[in-house]
């Protein structure tokens, strides 16, 4: 099977079997639509799922992929709507009046009912993360007119309540979540600065609201906050916070954005460097060598043996198959690998 | 003399000889300050100078360089504040009361207008807007921060916004429009007018901060004839005579953010077909290349030719000497050329 073979293999699967009421499931969901399962990072894998849409409708121009697009974008966006709180995203959703009896293990006393949905509470850097990355992809290379306008006021209104709360995730009562401080004052790892200025970064860029390009200016300034971001590998792991099954995907796509539009040359050596110190660790996922590679930093070879080892037809995790779809597609969009492949 | 070298000499008799009040002109000025010269593409030039400057700033990191940025960014700021309307700009000002010695009887000597302290030329043309804005994005995009990049996105807010008033027409402070500056769907003056039309709202959109541009740019690039005439700018231009030597200057920059940043690939395809078309014709000046080789689309030797043959005289003028620091500086951004050339 070719590398494109195994992306739509993957691809068409988890259209038929991970996507439950929109969103990534990991395992296969039921046919007849019944809510079987509560997955914490639905919201994020299903905005990983987004951006490789994304991508391939960048580099094909296939209208079926457009549209496939939109329909998962309208499931992100949800992810906003769901909670009746604007600015503010869920984990997951489910279309139900509940409790459901999937509502177990230690968020089960976080499930809020709104209207007609079952929501998720207490919303970590690892949601926000890719729901910022993929709605800036899709505002980037796809949205247009009514469907950019809505992808970028979500943006808008998500990155606009963390800055009103100092770069906090908050809940509706205005405190912290688990994992949502990004301040300046306690960000909770060095991890949390770097995302702190690429959720910025992105408010910047792909908001229209020049707000977000005045508190990156502050932000970065601080050379506490900027250096906990750079070394923010190295320092994770030296306290004891890296988790090393899950950081990786969540500081490449930062460490991305950031190298490619911090106006500062001296700055964006120094990310660069952080990136590499982070990339030349040895159990890294597949995450930091793409990410070296889309910025001419090196590691095709990684990303190519990756691709090329991947057995969807052996693969049962829909997460696993969601990574491979993103890595194959980004990896097209940056010229590691070709249509041929 | 390395091609390092070259540009910096350049620089240095740009900076010491070939500013008038802070505008580029090709003659030398006078060494006590006084106004001796008009130049009706000042703005242009000067325009030009900012982008190679914020270029240069971004490969080097040089605190000198993006100081020069500031400076020069500060003569386009000014080049809007002389005429007293918001969002229109002049060709050229003079800090002096007039008429002044060089307005010498030609076809714009009565669009002199007198302001307070500064005379000021009108009769903007596409010429001076396209390098005035491409300077202006360069200079946000990859220099200003803070208070630099606040004054320069509103500089370019106010003056894209009466363009998008007016129905992308460039007007005289009475409304009607200069004698080319329509770039508008019902009336463009030229094919190329509409390619300048998608190019300035696509910076809009990139870097105003107002979400008018993206929502002008999906209504105009929609518009097929006018897309088509963008397109084919060149061939067009031609078969009806009004392409000339100083378009593949003013025709690049748009190609090439068009094709960065449109979202459609069969219109980045489209796009790149219509560069292609006027990159490659033989009587192509540098330009053309530059801005194929900046996309991957092939022509460095070209660039890399016509570095290494230009040559630098006592009797050089100002502008071919701003030309070169920029296609130098451009060429260095791109990785077409490195520091050691």
């Amino acid at each position: 099977m070719t590398l494109a073979q195994k992306a739509q293999y993957v691809e068409d699967d988890l259209f038929a079997h991970h996507l439950q009421q929109g969103l990534h499931s990991d395992r296969p969901v039921d046919p007849e639509g019944k809510i079987l399962y509560t997955n914490e990072n639905a919201g994020s894998y299903t905005s990983v799922l987004l951006s490789s849409l994304v991508h391939k409708w960048h580099l094909t121009g296939d209208p079926a992929v457009r549209q496939k697009a939109h329909a998962v974008a309208r499931a992100v966006l949800m992810l906003e709507w769901a909670t009746g709180i604007p600015g503010y995203t869920t984990r997951q959703y489910k279309f139900m009046q509940g409790p459901g009896h999937d509502e177990g293990g230690w968020l089960e006393d976080k499930w809020h009912q709104c209207r007609f949905h079952r929501w998720q509470d207490n919303l970590s850097t690892d949601e926000t993360t890719w729901y910022f990355q993929a709605l800036g992809d899709y505002i980037r290379f796809c949205a247009e007119g009514e469907y950019r306008r809505a992808a970028a006021a979500s943006l808008r209104r998500c990155i606009g309540r963390m800055l009103d709360h100092g770069m906090r995730i908050a809940y509706e009562d205005g405190t912290t979540t688990t994992w949502g401080d990004c301040s300046r004052a306690t960000p909770r790892e060095p991890l949390f600065c770097l995302h702190g200025l690429a959720y910025l970064k992105r408010g910047e860029l792909f908001t229209g609201d020049p707000r977000f390009a005045d508190a990156y200016d502050e932000y970065v300034r601080d050379e506490l906050y900027f250096y906990e971001a750079v070394h923010c590998y190295r320092l994770g792991v030296e306290r004891g916070h890296w988790a090393a099954r899950y950081d990786w995907e969540l500081a490449a796509p930062e460490f991305e954005i950031l190298i490619t539009f911090d106006r500062d040359p001296r700055r964006r050596q120094a990310l660069t460097e952080g990136l590499l110190e982070m990339a030349s660790a040895p159990d890294t996922t597949v995450h930091s060598p793409l990410c070296t590679a889309a910025l001419g930093l090196g590691g095709e070879d990684q990303v190519r043996a990756y691709l090329q080892q991947f057995n969807p037809e052996a693969t049962q995790s829909g997460i696993d198959k969601d990574w491979f779809l993103w890595a194959y597609w980004k990896a097209r969009a940056v010229g590691v690998i070709s249509a041929d492949e | 003399m390395t091609l390092a070298a070259k540009a910096q000499r350049c620089e240095d008799e740009v900076f010491s000889l070939h500013l008038q009040d802070g505008l580029v002109i090709g003659h030398k000025v006078d060494p006590a300050g006084e106004v001796l010269y008009t130049n009706e593409n000042c703005g242009l030039w000067t325009g030009r100078l900012l982008s190679a400057l914020s270029l240069k700033w971004s490969v080097t990191g040089d605190a000198r360089a993006r100081a020069a940025a500031h400076r020069i960014a500060r003569s386009l700021e000014r080049l809007e504040q002389v005429t007293g309307v918001p969002g229109m700009t002049a060709r050229q000002y003079k800090k002096m009361q007039g008429p002044g010695p060089d307005e010498r009887p030609s076809r714009r000597s009565d669009r002199w207008y007198q302001g307070p302290q500064y005379r000021w030329l009108s009769d903007v043309s596409t010429d001076e807007m396209t390098w005035f804005l491409t300077g202006l994005a360069d200079y946000i995009g990859l220099c200003a921060e803070g208070e630099y990049r606040r004054r320069a996105c509103a500089l370019m807010r106010r003056v894209l916004g009466r363009i998008l008033d007016y129905g992308m027409r460039i007007v005289e402070p009475d409304g009607t429009v200069t004698m080319w500056g329509d770039c508008s769907r019902a009336t463009p003056k030229e094919p190329l007018y509409c390619l300048h039309g998608l190019g300035y709202l696509k910076r809009g959109e990139l870097f105003a901060g107002e979400p008018r541009f993206a929502d002008a740019y999906d209504e105009y690039v929609l518009d097929e004839e006018y897309f088509r005439q963008a397109v084919n700018c060149y061939r067009l231009g031609t078969d009806l005579n009004y392409w000339s030597r100083a378009d593949w200057m003013l025709s690049a920059p748009e190609f090439e953010v068009l094709i960065k940043h449109d979202r459609r690939p069969q219109r980045r395809a489209l796009l790149t077909e219509g560069l292609l078309e006027a990159a490659t014709a033989p009587q192509a000046d540098v330009y053309g290349p530059l801005c194929s080789a900046v996309l991957g689309l092939g022509g460095k030797d070209r660039v890399r030719d016509w570095l290494e043959r230009w040559t630098l005289a006592d009797d050089t003028d100002g502008t071919e000497k701003g030309s070169y620091h920029w296609v130098y500086w451009k060429a260095r951004s791109a990785g077409i050329i490195g520091a050691e050339d």
